[in-house]
Formats: structure tokens, C-alpha cells, sequence
């Protein structure tokens, strides 16, 4: 069948935007090699993974390494707890971008709000292995912040140790490295509000409050639907790296999530476990991907929502 | 743009499951246990020393190719090394992804539990008893005479795989260290050496202003309940007779130490010096090197495991003298007795001198006689003093020296700056080198050690006070894998809890229960049957029990 629609060939706005697709070249390149030929791999879930005989040539064993996660001591407590922090994060910390975005928005001063958002934007590129050990040290009984309690006549908190404070810290800490990186795309969605909208609330007599109410925010909307869909892809990460660096036995019961429960495993080669507990997690993102997906487009009668 | 995803969306799956039916399709079905390893024909190997081995060596250590023990073994036995340098950590993050990548060495340094880990993936070759007898026995008999629980974790499925490697260092007990001068300034003369001295030692470091600060800053101790278990205060433990998280011995029976009623009793004492504000509340958090560094810089008066020779020694610039000193120039310290319990025991944990093995890839199969030459090597190691002296420390007069104070042997400039000396791959006397990952035998030793470091170690470090697991090792129980990681931190997560209050003491009953149903008693049960296989395997190695 000729490629062809009113004499223009099917290939001609492909060629005309060859410098774009080049472009594209190396990130899609990056993705295949590193995102989607490892994902042949998961086939190790569903086989009693041996590394003499390779991936290929392992027996398969049907769900036996899914039956062995959900079945092992303390899974139930770690997908609990993965829920837990996973809702916490989600509650607490995904309208902490949101909110500095528009407060950054509202700045005049532009050497002020690039030094703000220099500095919040700073700790996402700090590694929790580095933010763990000082967090340890300025929340300890002995540091600067139990200190300050104690001077006030206050009794030693137990930040790291106790199971409420654990959590607070772990959604607080992990705010305050976050917010500044999730800023960043609300700011762009922000400069694309069109200015004509301000200037006919202006006429209207709006303030700036009342701007944010009925222009920004419902401006905003499509960009907070699309990253709050994303956002439940990962719904059983509750943030490894934070987590590993931070918890320790005494906060176990809380702390314990999915990854560090794997990965525990891991270290004994046991890798088909790892491997399950992958799937198990795509399979749980992707689903709420979809249903979360399904119910924004149902309520905003198709306009909202990933496709 | 809905419809297209869809389409999307519906092709992707349907190529998934088309992927997944030929994967399974091609992939042979079976059971796995049906895997039969290579068996090798050693009457018929023959190694002919005057033929060059290449011989791929994955050790644990620092250290570039071409060192100077390198090039002098690799003359001596006609070998050329193809080594792979990594330290601790990264070899027991790395060698996992090393060996599912396929790159098996020919020889492997293998920590305790790993050699049942790779046999059972079919990575290594079988090493009679039988081939060790005849390529090494001076070798063997000392593994028996030094620690014969070696010969444990080698053995998978009935079958040795590995060759015990001795790590004389574990077979002497650590004791803590006191600061003196606080335990003088709150008017105590001698070192504590019952429980009760103890607390009294501890209760005045938190409430008699021990560092005359004025200031209520100061703790009695603390102790690692946040990753490490072996250092959860195993000195009180042991004052009740017990390692923790261990197996001992009572009555003649093997039983796990953590659910003793005397671990209960030993509970019970630290709960009380926790509630009392004896011990530092970090405790549940505090990892092993931020429990020295409160030491070090004055915030506890007791740290346990650190008091060695080299502690007291001020010309170490990170010995523990120097670091208190710097704080407070006339602090003092003193090495701490192991604490007489109520029933007068008293006792220090040790690791003992085995787990670790050298074992080979099964690829060598079809390259036997490599085996046959490193089994030649650690036969010379045992016999030659003089080669297993340079195979650890380097040359004599170019790396190391007997250094003035202590006239023990001592790496000499340049290579007595760390750096220096790692490029070279140098190692230590107790602990061995990357191609001698074994010790010599004490007898060698400590003709080399200084004397006040002998006379030191005879005197607050006696083997006579060394406590270890019944069995040698815990993991030597066939289905430990399995069940203690989760078991041992079932019991911190309960230990921590019932000592920072969140539950009652008799939380430690339900714990016991737990600790059996989730596990615990098919590792208890095993653990009985494993008198019977150490005696069988000290019978086939000719090591007495």
C-alpha cells in the first residue's frame, strides 16, 4: 500500500525533523540497552535461577519464588510497611513541590529566587549514605538538636529510635531533600500559564491570592494529575536508599520495607527472590498506573489523565 | 491518541507472551538436584612443575598486579597470577555479581557460608580429603592442630569443596577498656571486676561528673545493638554464661544461647542500667565505630573488644591513648577484666580461627593439575617458615623490619605508609596477605611478635577466658541460611525493644516461642545431628575432637 497522503510521502515530516529525531537517537538508544533488554531478565522470577547454567538454561519453577516471598517471615510486615511509608510520602510530600513552586512563583526578586531555588534544589544531589551519617549525628542524644531540647529543659528525644519519630524523620528528611528537584517541573508548567489570564483578572480586580485560586492552580492541574498517576507507579518504593542508610533494628517493625527485606536476601545470592519481588512491585505500580488513570479521565470526562 | 496506546499497549503484551512461550519453550525442564559436579580422576592429574600455570586468584585484599610476593611466588612455583584485588566490603558485594556474570576463578577466597553457597550453584570443584593427605599434609595437620572446625563449612552435600584457611588473630579474646582517670576521679582505684563493681563504676561515670565538666555529659557505656551482634555487650552476657546469638553447650546438649533464662537474667540487668541511664541511649542506633568514637571523645567511660596492645601505644597516632589524650591530656586508660557474673563466671566471645576456605572453580575440571599446584603452595607455606614470613610480610630489610619499641615486625618507609603498602599487596603476620590468606602456625608467630606485645596478649588476653560457639561456627548448621539472618535479627529487633523499655521483660517468653516456631527448631535439631558430622569429618581429616 503506497505511504502516501495527498502526494506527500509518509516519510517526508520524519525527514524534514531529522535533527529532532536525531536527537532522540541516544536517550532511546540509552533506554533499550538499559531499561528494556534487562527486562528479559524477570523471566528469572519464574525459574530456580542457577548462575553455572545462565538464565537460558535454569529449570523453570513456575511461582515457587513468588510463593516463597509472600509466604517468607516477615514479608507481610514489610509490604505493610512499604504501604505505610509509601501512603505517608505520597500524603505528605507530593504538595511540598507543588506549594514551593508557588511560593517561588510569587518572588519578584529574581537574584532571591534563584539563590532559594539553588539552595532547595541542593540536597537532592547529596547521597543518603552521606545525608544518613549527619542526620545520625545532629538528631543524636548528643547532638546539636537534643541539645537545644535539653536546654529548654526538655528530655533527649530518640529521633532514630523510636518508631513515631522514625517515620517523621524519614517523611520530613525525605521532603527536604526532595522539594527543590519536584519544583522544578511545576515552575515550568508554571511559566506557561498564559500572561493574558493575570492581566484580565487583574481588570477583574483579583489579587494575587485570588490569582493563585483561579488561574495558577487550575493551570497547574493537568501537570499534578500526570505526576500524581507517575508517582503511583511507585507505590511499593518507599525510598530504598533513604531508608537503608537510615533505619536500624530497634525501628525494624516500622521500617522494614519490601527492598530492605530483599535485599537482605540478596546477599546470599538468592536472586530469584529479588527478581520476584520486582515483578511483584511492577505489577502492583502498573495497576494502580491504570486504575488511577482510569477514574481521573472518567471524572474529568476524558481531558485529564496519561492517555 | 487513546486508541493508539491501546493498540500500544495490546501489542506489547501480546509479544511478551509470545517471548515468554519460546523462553519456556527453550529452557529444559527438570529437577535441579539431578546436576551431577565433575568428577576428576586424580590418580591420573599430573603437574609437571616445570610447566608454566596461569591462575586466576580472586582474594580479599588491596593491591596492584606485579607486587613484589607476586613476582617472588609466581618464580618459585611456576605460576602466573592473574589476581583480582578487592577489599572485604567490595568482595562481598562484588563476588556475587563477578560469579552470575560467569567469570569464576580458578581459585577463590571464600568467607564462612559462602563455599556451601557456590557448591550448591555448582560454581566449585570437589577437593577430597584424599588429594589435601597427599599434596598437603603438613598443611592439613596444622589446620587440625590450630582449629579444625575449618573442615565444616567446607563440606557440602557430603563432600569437601574447600581447603580451611586459619585466622590465628580469633582465637584470643578481647577485652574492653576503662578510662582510668575517671574511674580514679570518682574515687575508684582498681579496675571493676564483678557485676557489681560494674555498676557501681558505671552508675558514678553518668551521675558523678567523672570528666569534671561540671556537666551531667557522660555515660557509663554503650554498646552496638544497631548492626553488629556480636558486640551487644557480650562481656555481660558472658559474666551470665551465655553467648547470645550463638549455640552452647549444657548438660552435654546444643542450645541456642538467646533462649537460656540466664540470657533473660542478663536482660534483665542491662534493662535496668538503661532505665537508669547507665548506658548511652544511643545505643539502639549507634553503629560499632560510633560506639569507639564516644569513647574516644569522652562520652562513655567503657568500650568494650578495643583493649588490645596497640590501644595503649602513643606512638600510634589513632590509638586509642592518643585519641583520649588529645581530648584530656592526662586521661589514662586500663584494660578492662572480663566481668564475674553472679555465679562467677566470667568469659570473652571469639570468632575462633576458622570459617574462611580457599576453594576452586569447577571449570578446573578440565585444568586439575592447577589444584595439585595450589595445594604444592600452601604445602610450602606450612613447611617453609621463611617463605610463609616473606609471603604474608614482604622481604625482610625492603618492606618490614623488627621496628623499634616493640621490635615486632614493622613495614619500613615507603611502604609504612598504608598506601605504599597496599600497592604492593602486603598483608600482616595474623591476618595473612592476598596470596597467603592464611596465618603461620602460632608456634611460627610468635617467634616473630615482640615481646611486650606476647607478654600483653599472655596476660589480659588468655585463651583460658575464650568463649565460641558450641559448634565452632553458627552457620556451620546445614539450613542456617535459611533461617538465621532472620532469626538473629528477630532477637536484636526483640532484645533492643525489651531493653529500651518499649516491652516488658517477659516479652523474652513470647521471643523464646518465636524463635522455635519460625525456624529455630529445625535449626535446633540440626544443630544436635552436627556433634555426630564433626566427629565423622575429624575422623576423615585425622583432627582430634
Amino acid at each position: 500500500m503506497s505511504k502516501t497522503t495527498g502526494g506527500t510521502s509518509f516519510w517526508v515530516p520524519y525527514a524534514r525533523h531529522r535533527g529532532l529525531l536525531l536527537m532522540l537517537v541516544p536517550g532511546m538508544v540509552f533506554f533499550f540497552i538499559f531499561h528494556y533488554i534487562p527486562m528479559a531478565g524477570i523471566i528469572i522470577a519464574f525459574k530456580d535461577f542457577n548462575l553455572r547454567e545462565g538464565i537460558m538454561g535454569s529449570q523453570w519453577n513456575g511461582l515457587e519464588n513468588f510463593e516463597r516471598l509472600f509466604l517468607g517471615k516477615g514479608f507481610p510486615d514489610a509490604l505493610r510497611n512499604t504501604v505505610i511509608i509509601s501512603a505517608l510520602r505520597l500524603g505528605c510530600g507530593f504538595f511540598a513541590p507543588i506549594i514551593l513552586a508557588l511560593l517561588l512563583n510569587e518572588i519578584r526578586l529574581s537574584w532571591y529566587k534563584r539563590t532559594i531555588q539553588t539552595l532547595t534544589y541542593l540536597p537532592f544531589f547529596f547521597s543518603w549514605v552521606i545525608l544518613g551519617g549527619i542526620f545520625l549525628a545532629v538528631f543524636s542524644t548528643g547532638g546539636p538538636i537534643n541539645s537545644i531540647v535539653k536546654s529548654f529543659g526538655g528530655k533527649e528525644i530518640l529521633f532514630f529510635s523510636s518508631d513515631g519519630w522514625f517515620l517523621f524523620m524519614l517523611i520530613s528528611t525525605g521532603i527536604w531533600q526532595g522539594v527543590g528537584y519536584g519544583a522544578i517541573i511545576y515552575l515550568a508548567s508554571l511559566s506557561g500559564i498564559d500572561p493574558g489570564l493575570y492581566e484580565a483578572t487583574v481588570v477583574d480586580g483579583a489579587g494575587r491570592w485570588k490569582q493563585t485560586i483561579h488561574i495558577t492552580i487550575p493551570c497547574m492541574v493537568p501537570t499534578i494529575c500526570t505526576l500524581f498517576i507517575l508517582s503511583l507507579g511507585g507505590v511499593l518504593d518507599a525510598g530504598f536508599d533513604q531508608i537503608y542508610n537510615l533505619y536500624k533494628p530497634a525501628v525494624y517493625d516500622v521500617a522494614d520495607i519490601i527492598d530492605t527485606y530483599v535485599l537482605r536476601r540478596l546477599t546470599t545470592m538468592d536472586f530469584t527472590l529479588g527478581a520476584a519481588a520486582g515483578v511483584f512491585k511492577s505489577i502492583i505500580g502498573l495497576g494502580a498506573i491504570l486504575i488511577v488513570n482510569a477514574i481521573v479521565r472518567r471524572s474529568s470526562d476524558g481531558e485529564l489523565g496519561l492517555w | 491518541m487513546f486508541k493508539r496506546i491501546r493498540k500500544a499497549l495490546i501489542t506489547a503484551v501480546v509479544l511478551a507472551t509470545g517471548l515468554g512461550i519460546f523462553l519456556y519453550k527453550a529452557t529444559p525442564k527438570g529437577d535441579r538436584s539431578a546436576y551431577e559436579p565433575p568428577v576428576v580422576d586424580w590418580d591420573s592429574v599430573i603437574d609437571d612443575p616445570n610447566q608454566e600455570l596461569v591462575i586466576s586468584w580472586l582474594g580479599k585484599g588491596r593491591g596492584v598486579e606485579g607486587g613484589w610476593i607476586e613476582t617472588m611466588l609466581e618464580e618459585r612455583f611456576n605460576v602466573d597470577y592473574k589476581p583480582v584485588f578487592l577489599t572485604f566490603e567490595a568482595f562481598i558485594r562484588k563476588k556475587p555479581l563477578l560469579f552470575a556474570g560467569g567469570q569464576v576463578p580458578d581459585v577463590c577466597f571464600e568467607p564462612p557460608g559462602h563455599v556451601k553457597r557456590d557448591a550448591h550453584e555448582g560454581l566449585l570443584l570437589e577437593l577430597p580429603y584424599d588429594l589435601i593427605k597427599k599434596y598437603a599434609p603438613t598443611y592439613l595437620a596444622k589446620v587440625n592442630d590450630v582449629d579444625p572446625t575449618g573442615w565444616i563449612p567446607t563440606l557440602y552435600n557430603g563432600k569437601n569443596y574447600g581447603l580451611p584457611l586459619n585466622y590465628v588473630k580469633g582465637l584470643y579474646p578481647r577485652p574492653g577498656l576503662w578510662r582510668m582517670d575517671w574511674l580514679r576521679n570518682v574515687g575508684i582505684d582498681k579496675v571493676p571486676e564483678t557485676l557489681d563493681e560494674w555498676e557501681a563504676a558505671l552508675r558514678a561515670f553518668r551521675y558523678d561528673d567523672p570528666n569534671r565538666s561540671g556537666k551531667q555529659d557522660t555515660y557509663g557505656m554503650s554498646g552496638d545493638m544497631a548492626e553488629a551482634w556480636w558486640r551487644s555487650f557480650p562481656d555481660i552476657f558472658l559474666a551470665f554464661d551465655v553467648l547470645p546469638y550463638e549455640w552452647v553447650e549444657r548438660d552435654g546438649k546444643i542450645v541456642w544461647g538467646g533462649c537460656l533464662p540466664e540470657t533473660k537474667e542478663a536482660l534483665a540487668l542491662l534493662r535496668r542500667w538503661v532505665e537508669e541511664d547507665l548506658i548511652d541511649p544511643d545505643f539502639a542506633i549507634e553503629p560499632a565505630h560510633l560506639v569507639e568514637q564516644n569513647f574516644a571523645n569522652g562520652k562513655t567511660g567503657y568500650v568494650d573488644y578495643e583493649g588490645r596492645f596497640g590501644s595503649f601505644q602513643l606512638i600510634y597516632p589513632t590509638s586509642y591513648l592518643s585519641l583520649v589524650k588529645r581530648l584530656t591530656p592526662d586521661a589514662e586508660l586500663a584494660v578492662a577484666a572480663f566481668p564475674a557474673g553472679p555465679r562467677g563466671h566470667r568469659g570473652g566471645r571469639i570468632q575462633g580461627a576458622s570459617g574462611n576456605a580457599l576453594a576452586f572453580g569447577s571449570h578446573l575440571a578440565d585444568e586439575p593439575e592447577k589444584v595439585i599446584r595450589v595445594l604444592k603452595m600452601m604445602e610450602a607455606f606450612a613447611t617453609d617458615e621463611q617463605l610463609a614470613i616473606d609471603a604474608c610480610l614482604g622481604k625482610q630489610g625492603l618492606h618490614w623490619d623488627f621496628v623499634p619499641p616493640f621490635h615486632g615486625p614493622g613495614r619500613i618507609p615507603p611502604y609504612d605508609d598504608r598506601y605504599t603498602g597496599e600497592r604492593e599487596a602486603l598483608g600482616q603476620l595474623n591476618a595473612g596477605s592476598m596470596f597467603h590468606p592464611d596465618t603461620p602456625h602460632l608456634t611460627v608467630l610468635n617467634k616473630y611478635k615482640g615481646k611486650e606485645a606476647r607478654a600483653y596478649r599472655d596476660k589480659y588476653r588468655r585463651l583460658e577466658w575464650a568463649r565460641r560457639d558450641a559448634l565452632g561456627t553458627t552457620e556451620f548448621v546445614p539450613r542456617s541460611e535459611e533461617y538465621l539472618g532472620d532469626l538473629r535479627l528477630m532477637q536484636q529487633i526483640a532484645f533492643t525493644e525489651i531493653l529500651t523499655g518499649d516491652r516488658e521483660l517477659d516479652y523474652f517468653d513470647t521471643f523464646v516461642k518465636d524463635w522455635h516456631a519460625q525456624g529455630g527448631a529445625i535449626l535446633l535439631e540440626e544443630a544436635k545431628k552436627m556433634s555426630e558430622l564433626r566427629a565423622r569429618i575429624y575422623k576423615e581429616v585425622g583432627a582430634s575432637l
